[in-house]
């Protein structure tokens, strides 16, 4: 273990705020000993960064999946007093909203397994994935304006989803605070044609089933509408080049404007504007437009897979595919807390990290208010997926938890361990049909190249992240 | 390949390394190491497209972002995918001025894609020199 870490619990571990220059707070990293071992050390010198953000409070936080990237780890989270402290893209990722939707069947496994090839060859060819694909809507000015303000509400009135799909998000699928007039032309012409598309990377469309002993809360999994035997589809994209613009639009005048606001970070990824500034405030607005339009993007694409599915099962009389729940992975949103017995609004950055809110919260939707709030946690393509809910014990998080695996191999590293077609041709061998564009991206997101998702959510449960509900077997990808 | 990867920087996205005896070699072999990344045959790239821009900063890293931006701003927008044919560096008055030519196809079928880049980040973002050559340093997204 590395010997800046002090062990808080068996599955805490905390680096103290004199380790580094300019921390504000100490960082605290959660999962079990093997978990911590398997981090790259830029994860702690990353984390450690975060800890230097004007208006953090309590900790740094990184989650069990932590892995570098840029700015903040993947995994990171950090709560952010608003009237002090700053808001940062490097804390939210170019890929805003990027996040998870978990579609309910009533279709069985025997009912989909001798037909999965035509699903799975289907949805890739009327879902747009990968790079200049274009996307499922062409909007206008007038009509992008209307979506960015609206997501998923812009979505079920044009005709692309029912009712309950808008109950089903974060947020309703619509956050607040949404102005089109601080999103840049750049980012406009970058986002229009691609409304409805996949992307690619670690964007993927999976079709799963749960086998039988695999449901581990039978009560709760019964509410959020799953059930042994019973398909399921997660759809993992965001924001695409639209956020992507806004992102990068905002960073370099942040960075720009360092010296203005007196700020020196050690990475200047983290470049910042104090939230209430005009120019942090320009930001959060334009980022709440791409938080819509990545609700909207994963809204439109479950439309179509829904199609597809009538296509092929609709003589099933009473076919069902519901939106069990979407979840964003990289935000920061103002959230309510009781701290100290006083209630609290919060900035709560979290990039590659999925809220986890407890039971009786008034944010779920009143189905689960009972239960707390559906977590997805997707797992690499190799390797089940799970569905945890938020519990109380997570305060110390800021109710934030797990969104994935997290690597431990770098993408060209994965490339030179693993061979994408025997990768195919090994996964197909069990049960796994996967269609790609590029057995090289392939290689890339190989199994041996991500943690053990078992471990990771096992260490995320007993760190008191969440509880875990059921997990997902893979049975057909679509890998971008 | 024209580049290096770094491989202790970030697990998640891609760090690269380009070196040159001059800014706009590195600058054209950052363009071209962004597009080699992402499609899988780069030399097939056909030249039926070609943009003609200029950018000016008082920041080099600045600059060479904007650059590598321009590249990803018209695979998205205008579905082209853009190699640096040439480029042009002056500075005047502590202002940074790069009068680049891009040039390429249409993204179409023809072409294969291994990887989208999302974003050039700023993340350990440095140009430098080592002796006599230039050195520029990059994070991407993926």
């Amino acid at each position: 273990m590395k010997n800046f870490l002090t062990k808080v619990n068996d599955y805490t571990f905390e680096i103290p705020a004199d380790y580094k220059k300019g921390m504000n707070v100490p960082a605290r990293i959660y999962g079990s000993e093997n978990i911590i071992k398997t981090m790259d050390s830029a994860v702690f010198e990353q984390i450690t960064n975060v800890a230097t953000l004007p208006g953090i409070i309590n900790y740094a936080l990184c989650m069990p999946d932590g892995h570098s990237g840029y700015g903040f780890p993947i995994g990171g989270v950090a709560a952010i007093l608003p009237e002090t402290g700053v808001i940062s893209p490097g804390g939210i990722g170019f890929d805003i909203n990027c996040g998870v939707r978990l579609i309910a069947t009533n279709l069985t496994e025997e009912e989909v397994k001798p037909k999965i090839r035509e699903l799975v060859d289907s949805i890739f060819r009327h879902v747009p994935s990968g790079v200049g694909s274009g996307g499922i809507v062409s909007l206008s000015h007038k009509t992008f304006d209307e979506a960015m303000v609206e997501g998923v509400h812009w979505a079920v009135k044009n005709g692309f989803g029912q009712d309950s799909d808008i109950e089903m998000c974060e947020e309703q699928g619509k956050i607040k605070n949404a102005d089109p007039s601080k999103v840049s032309s750049k980012a406009r012409e970058r986002g229009a044609e691609q409304i409805g598309s996949l992307g690619s990377g670690n964007h993927y469309l999976e079709i799963q089933y749960i086998k039988k002993g695999h449901i581990f809360d039978h009560q709760i999994a019964s509410v959020f509408g799953i059930k042994e035997g019973s398909i399921c589809i997660m759809i993992h994209s965001g924001s695409r080049g639209f956020g992507h613009q806004i992102a990068t639009d905002y960073l370099k005048e942040f960075s720009s404007l360092q010296k203005k606001f007196n700020f020196s970070f050690p990475d200047r990824e983290l470049a910042s504007a104090p939230f209430l500034s005009e120019e942090g405030q320009n930001y959060f607005k334009a980022m709440n437009c791409a938080i819509n339009i990545a609700f909207l993007n994963r809204q439109l694409i479950k439309h179509r897979v829904t199609e597809i599915l009538f296509d092929l099962f609709g003589k099933k009389g009473d076919l069902k595919v519901n939106t069990v729940y979407d979840v964003c992975h990289n935000t920061a949103k103002l959230e309510n807390f009781t701290i100290n017995g006083k209630n609290k609004t919060l900035l709560i950055h979290r990039k590659g990290a999925t809220r986890c809110l407890p039971p009786g919260r008034e944010e779920l939707p009143l189905k689960y208010r009972n239960t707390g709030q559906p977590v997805i946690i997707g797992g690499s393509m190799e390797s089940f997926s799970y569905l945890m809910c938020g519990t109380e014990s997570a305060s110390e998080t800021f109710f934030s938890t797990v969104h994935g695996s997290g690597r431990v191999l770098s993408r060209h590293q994965a490339k030179s361990k693993f061979n994408g077609k025997s990768l195919a041709c090994d996964m197909e061998k069990k049960g796994i049909y996967i269609k790609t564009a590029s057995y090289s991206a392939l290689s890339e997101e190989a199994g041996g190249a991500y943690k053990n998702v078992d471990e990771v959510v096992a260490s995320a449960e007993k760190a008191g992240l969440g509880k875990i509900v059921a997990k997902f077997t893979p049975i057909g990808n679509i890998k971008a | 390949m024209d580049y290096e990867i770094i491989e202790d920087i970030t697990l998640a996205d891609i760090a690269i390394k380009v070196r040159g005896y001059s800014l706009e070699e590195i600058f054209i072999k950052g363009g071209n190491a962004l597009v080699s990344l992402m499609a899988q045959d780069p030399s097939s790239i056909e030249k039926t497209e070609i943009i003609h821009g200029e950018i000016t900063s008082h920041e080099l890293e600045i600059l060479y972002f904007d650059f590598l931006n321009e590249i990803l701003y018209y695979k998205d927008a205008k579905r082209l995918i853009l190699m640096p044919q040439s480029v042009e560096m002056t500075i005047d008055d502590d202002l940074f001025r790069c009068k680049y030519n891009l040039c390429g196809d249409k993204i179409s079928q023809k072409y294969t894609f291994n990887i989208d880049i999302k974003a050039i980040t700023l993340h350990g973002l440095k140009i430098y020199k080592e002796g006599d050559e230039f050195i520029a340093e990059s994070v991407f997204d993926v």
